[in-house]
Formats: structure tokens, sequence, C-alpha cells
């Protein structure tokens, strides 16, 4: 890709000394990272003292990073209702705390480009999402460029590419370049003011963040180029996926009974997926006192659109798969002027029965 | 101030709770923010998310015109959870309120026309808030004709509205119908379906507006009517609804192809709705 954002900061992070950086990270910080957990790789807050097994090996964690800017239930509102004081009920509100800020570390470079997708939904338009911009505000990504992409990786087909810096503050580069995931350090370059403070931080520079050497500046520039002109294995065999225009005129095919009949709407899909960002809204507790929060829904479960009364819109499975992929393909791409996706594969990983972005990008390319 | 989280609403009283049909389905409820600083000034066409803490949030259209500020009315039909806790709420009870969402009737454009107005049910409710502001308003339009109809005499809703107040306003003239007659035989008017009865009335297509709400199969058949009687897409409005979780156009509920209907609606005009994917 033409990609070329000015680095803020450059420096040199051993990879012995990654968890002793962490560690500092999370005096101040609620650090998030990926971690294995019974043989699998997750995304998640860190416990203390956790900050050395951060596992940067695997290409990508099971579930996505977009629990660091849109948790799975998030208080939106707690509430307490008083009647019993004789007099006219009151009703008193009070806003959760957000808590501290959250670096968003060890995330893939897909990943980092979906945070700026659930940005555009969030923060732009008519209104903007105070909790969810709250949030924001106060995160820190921190991305690490893949070695060796899996092999359900596609992030090229929607023109990003496993050193991408979209979205991210700070971009760790492998030293020793792609092609091999052991290696003794990073090359952690900032994009961004808040990359920038982040690698500048008295607790990054006590914990052995430090200067580039000079000699290196190159090094780390064939490194990089190296890492954007990596292909995937799944993208390079689909090469460029732009079908927003096509899909316009498929609402009706036949595709989408065909394709979805083996859906069984489990919703993994949208769970795991790195953009999907649909949310209900619910009470929990009692009607003097509770929590309004909001959750992530998936418009792959028939309730999904059920009102009250039973109408609900999409009643068939060819309908909510076909919503799934239009929105990813079409609809966002019409609201925001790019696709919904940005390849990361977890679909292709976890849908048991096959019914993946990929596939369907590719089929409808061919209706 | 309301907070900058969009989905955490004003704490609101309902001050009255008026029946609207006789077998207590349908109820508008009269509702005020406790903090006047909440107070938001809505247009003709826009919705309001009410809430009852601990059950949840609906989204209904303001049955009241702007123009007579606050407190604003709600006009409910017991549905789901939410709803009916509503209707189980007392007067003096607390509930939450978030709002205005959503598009408007774009009234301004319609300065100088006819106006018809074309409903069914309690989908009266958000028709009621443009026609009591166009009648405010009433130097701005020519005739305006309220053709409305219910299942029976006792699911008219707004009476005082449709058998007194609308038919004195110069130049009005209100048309009602009901599908069927009560067994008691007080009901003296036309019986019949609406869409039909459209026909019967034949309002002129020229220089006019037509603005249909209703149950959705209402709404198909008379926009079947409409054309016939000579009326363009672009003379047609009505409004969609779908299930709506946060109304900011956030959640990804109510989309019908890329249109949110809690921000692009829910006031569509015929010609908006025929590009729309046939799913709502």
């Amino acid at each position: 890709m033409a990609e070329s954002p000015v680095p803020k900061a450059t420096r040199l992070v051993t990879k012995a000394g990654l968890g002793a950086w962490l560690a500092a990270l999370a005096a101040d910080n609620t650090v998030m990272g990926p971690v294995m957990v019974d043989g699998k790789p997750l995304f998640r807050a860190l416990a203390a003292g956790q900050e050395g097994d951060v596992d940067l090996e695997s290409v990508h964690t099971v579930n996505s990073p977009k629990v660091g800017v849109l948790p799975q239930t998030e208080p939106m509102v707690r509430y307490r209702l008083d009647k019993d004081s004789g007099g006219a009920p009151t009703l008193s509100t009070e806003a959760p705390d957000s808590g501290p800020p959250v670096v968003v570390f060890g995330v893939r470079p897909c990943d980092a480009v979906a945070i700026e997708l659930l940005d555009k939904v969030f923060l732009t338009g008519d209104f903007v999402d105070g909790a969810y911009k709250e949030r924001r505000d106060k995160v820190t990504v921190v991305s690490v460029a893949c070695p060796v992409p899996a092999k359900s990786c596609f992030c090229d087909s929607f023109g990003l590419t496993p050193g991408a810096s979209r979205g991210a503050d700070v971009v760790l580069y492998g030293r020793s370049g792609p092609g091999k995931v052991e290696g003794d350090a990073y090359y952690a370059v900032a994009y961004t003011d808040r990359g920038e403070a982040l690698l500048g931080s008295a607790g990054s520079k006590a914990a052995g963040v430090a200067d580039l050497p000079g000699t290196e500046g190159q090094k780390m520039e064939n490194a990089i180029s190296s890492f954007r002109a990596l292909k995937t294995p799944l993208g390079d065999k689909l090469g460029r996926i732009d079908v927003a225009g096509k899909l316009d005129g498929l609402f009706e095919n036949p595709y989408w009974e065909k394709i979805s009949a083996r859906c069984v709407s489990c919703g993994t899909c949208t769970f795991v997926c790195p953009t999907c960002y649909c949310f209900g809204v619910a009470d929990t507790g009692a009607a003097g006192q509770g929590v309004r929060f909001r959750y992530w829904d998936s418009c792959k479960f028939p309730q999904f659109l059920t009102m009250a009364g039973g109408h609900n819109p999409r009643p068939a499975k060819k309908m909510r798969s076909r919503q799934r992929f239009m929105h990813k393909l079409n609809y966002y791409h019409h609201r925001y002027g790019e696709y919904l996706c940005v390849g990361c594969g977890r679909c292709v990983e976890s849908c048991p029965v096959g019914l993946h972005l990929p596939l369907v990008a590719g089929d409808v390319r061919g209706l | 101030m309301m907070s900058d989280n969009l989905l955490v609403p004003g704490v609101a009283t309902i001050l009255d709770i008026r029946d609207e049909t006789s077998n207590g389905d349908t109820k508008t409820f009269w509702v005020q923010f406790d903090k006047p600083e909440d107070a938001f000034v809505h247009r003709p066409g826009q919705c309001a998310m009410i809430s009852v803490f601990g059950v949840g949030e609906s989204m209904i259209s303001i049955t009241s015109t702007p123009t007579r500020g606050w407190p604003i009315e709600l006009c409910i039909k017991r549905a789901g959870r939410v709803t009916g806790a509503l209707h189980d709420s007392q007067i003096g009870d607390k509930v939450g309120l978030r709002g205005p969402y959503g598009n408007i009737f774009p009234v301004e454009d319609w300065k100088g026309k006819n106006l018809v107005f074309i409903a069914g049910g309690f989908a009266l409710a958000p028709v009621r808030c443009l026609i009591d502001y166009c009648l405010a308003h009433r130097d701005w339009f020519k005739h305006i004709d309220i053709i409305y109809g219910a299942r029976s005499p006792g699911d008219l809703c707004f009476k005082p509205d449709i058998l007194e107040r609308w038919p004195k306003e110069k130049d009005t003239t209100v048309s009602l119908t009901v599908d069927r007659a009560d067994e008691a035989g007080t009901w003296k008017g036309p019986v019949g379906f609406v869409p039909s009865f459209v026909e019967q009335v034949k309002p002129s297509p020229k220089d006019t507006i037509a603005v249909t709400c209703g149950p959705p199969i209402m709404i198909k058949f008379v926009l079947q009517v409409l054309p016939k009687l000579g009326f363009t897409d672009e003379q047609t409005f009505t409004t969609l609804e779908l299930k709506m979780q946060c109304g900011v156009g956030k959640c990804g509920r109510c989309n019908i192809g890329d249109k949110y209907v809690c921000v692009d609606g829910p006031v569509f005009n015929l010609t908006q709705i025929k590009k729309l994917p046939a799913e709502f």
C-alpha cells in the first residue's frame, strides 16, 4: 500500500523487556492484551502480574480487541427510585465511573483499523455517543505487525497490510522483519501524539523502552516496508474486494437463501468480529434500583428485530444473513465510504458452518 | 443538563393519563421533565424514547404539537413489556425521557398547498402533532382534509379533536369512518375501511400533499388508492417504524437498507420508500 504516515517517535523495545514495560504502563492504565487462556488466545484486561504472559505469537485472538472500546456489557446509568418517603417519588440517576485510561496492547493492524471503523459510527454524524467517546478518548492502541499472517487472513483484500498503521497510536514491528515469529526486539513507532506520549512516558523509559540507535534507522525502514509488502494467503487468492456497487442490485438474489441454509443463527460471527458493533439496551435490577446497560447484540438472532406485538421484518435466516453481509459490504459503504470488514479472518476460523465473509464476497463477484 | 451519554434519559413525571379507546388499550401520557433545563423542542414527525426504569425503553412518536410546548403528549398502545408497564403506571410516577429523535415532515415546503391527512387507529398520534402544528400556522396552507378511521367507534382516538376542535377550524374538513359500527347503533357516520373511504372522499391531488399513517395493511392499500386519485409519489408522505434501541443511528437496529429509521426517518415520501428494500 502507498501508506506513508510520518512517525512521531521511534523506540526499541526488547522482547524480554515487554513484561516490564506493560507492568510499568499498568501503574496508570488498565492494560488489555492477548493472553493464552486454556490453550486459546484471548484479548482481555490483564490481571496484576499477568503482564509477562502477553502472547504476541498467535496471529490473532479468538475474540477481538473491540472490547477495549466497546465492552460486551457496559453500564450506562444507575437509577434509584425512592417512593416510600410519603411524598412524591424521586428518581436519581448516576453515570458510572468510566475508569482509568486503557492501553489496548498487542492488537493486529487489522484490529486497529477496525477500531477506527467503530469510531466512524460512534463519533460521527449528528450524534456523538458520549459514553463511547469518554472511553475512547482514554484509549491508546498499540498494534503489532504480523510477521506470518494466518491462512485465514485477508486484510489485503481491503487494501490493508500486515504492517498497516491506521488506527494505531503505536505500532510494534519485529526487528528481524516479517517471515519470522522469533526475534529479539521490536521497533516501537508512534504515529500519534497519544502514542508519542506513551513511548516517552517516565514509566516506559524506566522500563527500558530505549531510543533507537542512530545506526538502525534504515534497518527499521526496511523492516516496516517489508511488513507492508507482505501478502496474506487468503487475501492474495481473493484479490481486492470491492463489491458495494454490485450488491446494490442483489438484495432479492436467491443466493442469500442458498448460502444461509446452513446458518445455525449462533451469532458467533458477530461476537468475534472486530467491526460488528450492533448493541441493545436493557435494564437489570428491580424498579426501585438497578442499572441500564448496553450489550453486544447480533443481527443473526431471530429476536434481534422482533417487535412488541410479534412483527419481525427479518423472520428468515436468509434475511438475517443478508443483513449482516449487506451491512458490511454495502450499507456501511454507502454511509461511510468504506467497507465494514478488515479481513482479520476470525469469522473464517470461528463460524461452525463455514459461512464467512470472504466466501460471500468471493461468491458475490460471480453473481 | 442531560448527560453527554446519549442513552441516559432525563427524569420526567407523568402528569396525566387519558384513555383514548373504549377498551383501554390506548392511552395518552402527559409527561414533563423534572428539570426544566432538560426540556427539548421537537418538530412534527419526531419521536422520544420513554422508559420505565427496571423494564426498558420504547420509541414513541410525540403526538402534541411543539407550538403547545410542555408537557408533551405520547399516545401509547399496550403492546409489550415497556408499554405494558407504562399502562400500569399512575399519575405522578417517574419515567425516563430522551429525545427528540428522527427527521421531520417538511412542512415549510408545503406552504401554499392543500393538505390531506389519512390515518387509521392509534396511528393518528404522529399525524395529530403535524395537524395541530399546521393548524397553528393555518395561513400557510389552503384546504385541510382529515380522513380518519378505526375498527370501531370506541377505537377512534383523540375524540375531542376529531369531533369538536378540528371540524371548527377554518377551511378544514374532518371525515370519519369505522370498520364496523357499534352494536348499540350510536354510530351514524360512514362504515368502511380507510382506503376505500379515501376513494369516496376523493381528495383532489392538485397542489396537495397527502400524509398517511396507520397499520401496515392500511398504509399498503392507501398507497394504492392515492395514485388512482392522481397523487404522485413526491406528494405522498408516510412514517415508518422499526424496533429501536438507541434512537441516534448507532445501535444498528432499525436499518432498512442503508437508511436508519431513527435518524433518516421516520418520515419518508413514497419516492424514497420505493428505493428501500422491502424489509420492514
